[in-house]
């Protein structure tokens, strides 16, 4: 098996899986030479221990005497990523070729092959870490244990690790950067309310979401937020502001993200993230949380010991607010933080009630004026593939684009935080398997999970009761959320005074951003700039929105008739 | 014909008018309604009343559907008002009857209510579960959904399962209870239940058959499930818990791929499992009489017998699909679709 | 991408003198695109038995998709490779390379060309010379699924690919009239 364990098939469960072949022809760079004998073709193809492909006459007579056996090498099959973006064949990135361009190997090799710092063509090396990341090492790690790690000492232990161990100069989570996403994502959702764009308005952040519906569902993309995800924040926050302060063009900086998924490899590749000025790319690589582990394995790194100061509550020498949290959803809380902000615009006391569909992964939130009792919003969070679908049905009758009639009630949602993976973000693809009793394999991946946990167990024993499926671990993936959200309860229903301290990192956060905004939009009235939502004038918004929004296509499928899968 | 079998197969009618190949025909379950579907893109309708001892079938309604492709699958609801079609073209359509009720079906009409899309290619099956609150649909993008039927043609998807790996050719209901079984172009057949607090899963795969599964049966009992194949088997598979099937049997008797499979309740009494029909590429139809072994008998192998058989059934042409009429005193009724575009309507008598 | 060529630099034979019969199932192009319907068959009743060479004729002047020559040029197909019943043909084709990606589409164009032109009693079976290609079991499962089949002649795209196929088989083979 070729694949290391982070990255087997097994894994790839990013919930929405490829469907077709992929369709990206092998271009052959050197046209084999070749006599062909009449008749048959008499070849075939041998791999060899080194896993090269070679394609062997093998019988037939020979035209000329002398000709031993002839062997060719054959080019393996290289498909960047953006082959894939560009192609319908599959639904996501799923697939183990599209893999090893985005891999911890590529960054292993990057950082050994990275001049010293006195040398000009060396690249400053960051990472960039989600919070589901740090939930799943913290989860993995605590179930090994007597007591639960904290996020925190999480994030020092990684950051230990990846500044002493792999030489990054820094090392950052990303909620700094959800923290704008979800400023630019409220200030967009007011804009679509006043009239400026299509409601309900959907999530952004999930980009096995984003190319789900750029390939299947092209009239969902107006109705899809434009605002970046936090990944893509966070690269312009390290490319264009953090290498600003340093002194560094976007080129000269290396920027790694860790995230719970392997769709984000593939959101990182789309070309609306490439600088064509200084040729490079806002998050040049992504490797998935079991990628990190794994590298941590290679190293001999320890993840359960300890590290210095880390119960050190805040390093006042990092560049941005250390893990923020956002009460709502493990998976970014997009819908909290909006109906946070129209709570908080609404002259009347609010109202918020919570209606769970069927499971937690679909939730509906409704907020009325308390007074008057009239609907001020209504929310929902929809998590997994078949929610998914039934959002997209619901989005699509309301738009009037679905044949039919059906008489159904206007779902009339203002906005829906959609998620393709069944239990959001801390389930991801890319997240740690359950952790390991000790029955399972010793490398703690429980690596036919998918097999042991569809069949039957053995047939001697009763047969009458069947083993769970399916999706995810469930309660797995509560663990992970537990750890996600540590000491503040899960989720934090209103704010209490433990929340206090959050509140006024929240603001300082705030205040951050603020800087960021004017720093890199230049307005002309920076005076006038209180807060993020502040009006600038007209060529500081077209920055801000080149800066923190982005756009969709739809991807034609199944135009070239000789690709065509049938 | 063959010769030494206790039936034979009559043609009672033989319905022309789809102008290209005939994918599949369905049974009202309540009303005496035929529908068929084809290439052609059309769905017809047709009834059918007794005169002089047999049957009368008359063309009352043709649905030009709309669907861009094929209609390749159809599917009533158990109470009859509602005919789901799955195309060619990814979709399923949703259509209800407008106006013209009992008695009156010339002035009826078929209208779509609604369009279930989803599929990312061609849509192969549609089935109602035998409470008419479920509705799957398989497809060669290698899932199969499971919809909710709700009030005013509503739906909602309540499951997605990507257990193939290759193309979905049949979804099929249990009689009675919420199991779906679905056959593929991977060779296996996989069953799939409820777990009411989260969603549809895959709970048995059933191997052996060594090519493509076509078709799917369930006896009218549901304590067992046959499959056909492209590797000209038909295999019987027996209820033996709860949630285990297994093997009980095999029956050959076609030279081509079998096409389809229906298995009926049949005119042999209770002591039967029913009449098994199936055909298939060699435009044979064959007829079986499945039962169960005796007490004594150790063996798990059931009794079957040959009963009916006849080839040709389309002239030169495959058959694709064959179904008994599901409702009471039709149990001696097989209607069978060709590639020749018609339907034909087959009585199973007794030999002379 | 159109730059995929599995074959870059296939060998072309020289041709075999055509059998010199006219097949009365031969209408030289392509039945859908001229909408001529199937030929007549009033004829039936006297069954007309049609050998090897006249399966061949029909055949042999199909283009490869990604050369400018005929499958008979590449020898991809040959006379020896038609087995012919009294019902019943079986084709045997061979990929000019065993990774060959364009094996299921030549497969198709034999099959439509077979489709277009042999009275409806024939049952076709097309199939890769064993050991020719690399996929050959998942190449023949997928040329001998009716339903496959009959849902890439629904692919727009696809359709006018195999009608460039389809455009010379008739042609090339008057030549030798």
């Amino acid at each position: 098996m070729a694949f290391s364990g982070a990255l087997t098939l097994t894994d790839l469960n990013d919930f929405i899986t490829p469907s077709q072949a992929c369709i990206k022809p092998v271009e052959q760079l050197n046209p084999p030479e070749e006599l062909k004998e009449p008749g048959a073709a008499s070849t075939e193809i041998v791999i060899d221990s080194s896993g090269s492909y070679y394609e062997v006459s093998a019988s037939g007579p020979v035209p000329n005497a002398s000709t031993k056996t002839t062997e060719k090498k054959l080019q393996q099959a290289q498909i960047s990523l953006n082959d894939c973006l560009a192609c319908s064949g599959c639904i996501t990135s799923a697939e183990s070729v599209l893999i090893t361009l985005q891999s911890h190997t590529e960054v292993l090799n990057f950082l050994e092959s990275n001049p010293p710092p006195t040398s000009l063509s060396h690249k400053v090396p960051v990472l960039s870490i989600a919070p589901q990341s740090i939930a799943s090492l913290a989860a993995s790690v605590s179930s090994g244990s007597s007591s639960a790690v904290s996020p925190g000492q999480i994030l020092r232990r990684v950051q230990a690790f990846c500044t002493q161990i792999l030489g990054f100069e820094h090392v950052y989570d990303t909620t700094f950067a959800r923290h704008i996403a979800l400023l630019e994502h409220t200030q967009e959702f007011f804009e679509r309310k006043r009239g400026e764009g299509k409601l309900p308005m959907l999530a952004s952040a999930c980009p096995g979401w984003i190319c789900y519906a750029e390939k299947a569902h092209s009239e969902m993309l107006p109705f899809i937020a434009r605002t970046k995800s936090p990944q893509q924040v966070m690269g312009t926050l390290v490319k264009s502001w953090l290498g600003s302060t340093w002194g560094q063009q976007p080129d000269q900086i290396y920027h790694v993200s860790v995230m719970p998924c392997y769709d984000k490899k593939l959101e990182a590749s789309r070309q609306d993230f490439y600088n064509d000025v200084y040729a490079t790319r806002d998050v040049d690589c992504v490797i998935t949380t079991g990628e990190l582990e794994l590298m941590m394995r290679e190293k001999g790194w320890d993840l359960s010991v300890p590290v210095n100061d880390e119960d050190a509550p805040c390093h006042n020498h990092s560049a941005f607010p250390e893990l923020l949290a956002h009460p709502g959803t493990s998976s970014g809380s997009y819908l909290h933080s909006l109906i946070a902000a129209v709570t908080q615009a609404s002259p009347d006391p609010l109202d918020l009630t919570v209606k769970t569909v069927r499971t937690s992964d679909y939730e509906e939130y409704i907020l009325r004026n308390r007074i008057t009792g009239e609907l001020v919003f209504k929310g929902a969070k929809c998590y997994g593939f078949r929610n998914l679908q039934n959002v997209v049905r619901k989005v699509g009758r309301e738009a009037g684009m679905q044949v039919g009639r059906g008489a159904a009630g206007r779902m009339g949602y203002d906005y829906v935080e959609v998620m393709a993976c069944p239990g959001g973000c801390v389930n991801g693809g890319g997240q740690l398997k359950p952790a390991v009793r000790k029955k399972e394999d010793e490398e703690g991946y429980t690596r036919s999970w998918e097999d042991s946990g569809v069949q039957l167990p053995d047939p001697s024993e009763d047969a009458g009761t069947i083993q769970g499926p399916k999706w995810g671990n469930k309660e797995w993936t509560k663990e992970v959320d537990k750890a996600y959200w540590h000491d503040l309860p899960t989720p934090p229903a209103s704010p209490t005074p433990e929340i206090q301290a959050v509140t006024s990192l929240a603001e300082s956060a705030d205040r951050l951003a603020l800087r960021v905004k004017v720093d890199l939009c230049h307005p002309k009235n920076v005076a006038g700039q209180s807060d993020w939502a502040s009006a600038m004038d007209q060529g500081a918004e077209s920055r801000r929105r080149d800066l923190f929004r982005t756009q969709y296509r739809a991807v034609e499928s199944e135009v070239v008739g000789l690709a065509v899968k049938w | 014909m063959d010769v030494d079998l206790p039936y034979e197969l009559q043609l009672v009618t033989d319905l022309r008018g789809h102008e290209e190949r005939a994918w599949q025909i369905a049974w009202n379950p309540v009303e005496p309604l035929l529908a068929s579907c084809s290439a052609d893109k059309s769905v017809r309708l047709y009834n059918y009343q007794p005169s002089n001892e047999s049957l009368k079938f008359s063309h009352i309604h043709s649905i030009p559907t709309g669907h861009t492709k094929t209609v390749r699958s159809l599917a009533w609801s158990p109470s009859g008002k509602t005919l789901a079609t799955g195309s060619f073209d990814s979709n399923v359509g949703i259509w209800e009857r407008e106006g013209g009720h009992d008695g009156d079906e010339e002035a009826a009409d078929w209208e779509c209510m609604t369009l279930l899309e989803g599929h990312e290619t061609e849509c192969k099956s549609v089935a109602y579960s035998s409470s008419g609150t479920l509705l799957a649909s398989c497809s060669r993008d290698k899932t199969v959904w499971v919809w909710e039927v709700h009030p005013d043609s509503d739906f909602e998807c309540m499951g997605v399962l990507m257990e193939h790996t290759q193309d979905v050719k049949c979804v099929a209901w249990h009689p009675s209870e919420e199991i779906l079984a679905s056959a593929s172009y991977d060779d296996t057949i996989k069953l799939y239940i409820d777990d009411p607090s989260e969603d549809w899963f895959c709970f048995s795969t059933l191997t052996g058959h060594k090519s493509t599964v076509w078709a799917l049966a369930w006896s009218p009992k549901g304590s067992y499930l046959a499959s056909s194949s492209d590797d000209l088997t038909i295999k019987i598979w027996k209820r033996v818990a709860e949630h285990k099937w297994e093997c009980a049997l095999e029956l050959k008797g076609h030279e081509r791929s079998i096409y389809s499979i229906s298995w009926g309740k049949g005119k042999t009494g209770e002591e039967s499992l029913g009449w098994l029909a199936s055909t298939g590429g060699d435009g044979k139809i064959n007829v079986w009489d499945i039962r169960e072994p005796p007490e004594s008998s150790t063996g798990r192998v059931l009794s079957h017998k040959l009963i009916a058989t006849l080839s040709s059934a389309h002239d030169v042409s495959d058959v694709n699909s064959i179904s008994w009429c599901p409702r009471e005193g039709f149990e001696d009724l097989l209607a069978t679709a060709g590639d020749d575009g018609s339907v034909r309507v087959w009585k199973v008598v007794p030999s002379h | 991408m159109n730059g995929e060529i599995f074959n870059p630099n296939p060998t072309v034979f020289a041709l075999s003198k055509r059998s010199g019969r006219k097949s009365k199932f031969e209408t030289g192009r392509s039945l859908w695109i001229d909408n001529e319907g199937p030929l007549e068959q009033t004829d039936d009743s006297e069954v007309e038995s049609i050998d090897q060479d006249e399966i061949f004729d029909l055949i042999r002047s199909i283009a490869d998709p990604e050369h400018p020559n005929s499958l008979e040029e590449l020898r991809v197909v040959s006379a020896e490779q038609i087995d012919v019943g009294q019902n019943h043909v079986t084709i045997e084709f061979t990929p000019t390379v065993p990774h060959c990606g364009m094996s299921t589409l030549i497969g198709l164009s034999i099959r439509v060309r077979l489709l277009r032109s042999l009275p409806q009693r024939f049952k076709v079976d097309i199939k890769v010379k064993p050991g020719s290609h690399q996929s050959e079991l998942a190449v023949n499962k997928q040329l001998n699924d009716k339903e496959r089949v009959a849902a890439a002649l629904e692919n727009p795209a696809l359709v006018e690919t195999l009608e460039k196929c389809l455009e010379t088989a008739g042609m090339q083979s008057e030549l030798y009239d």
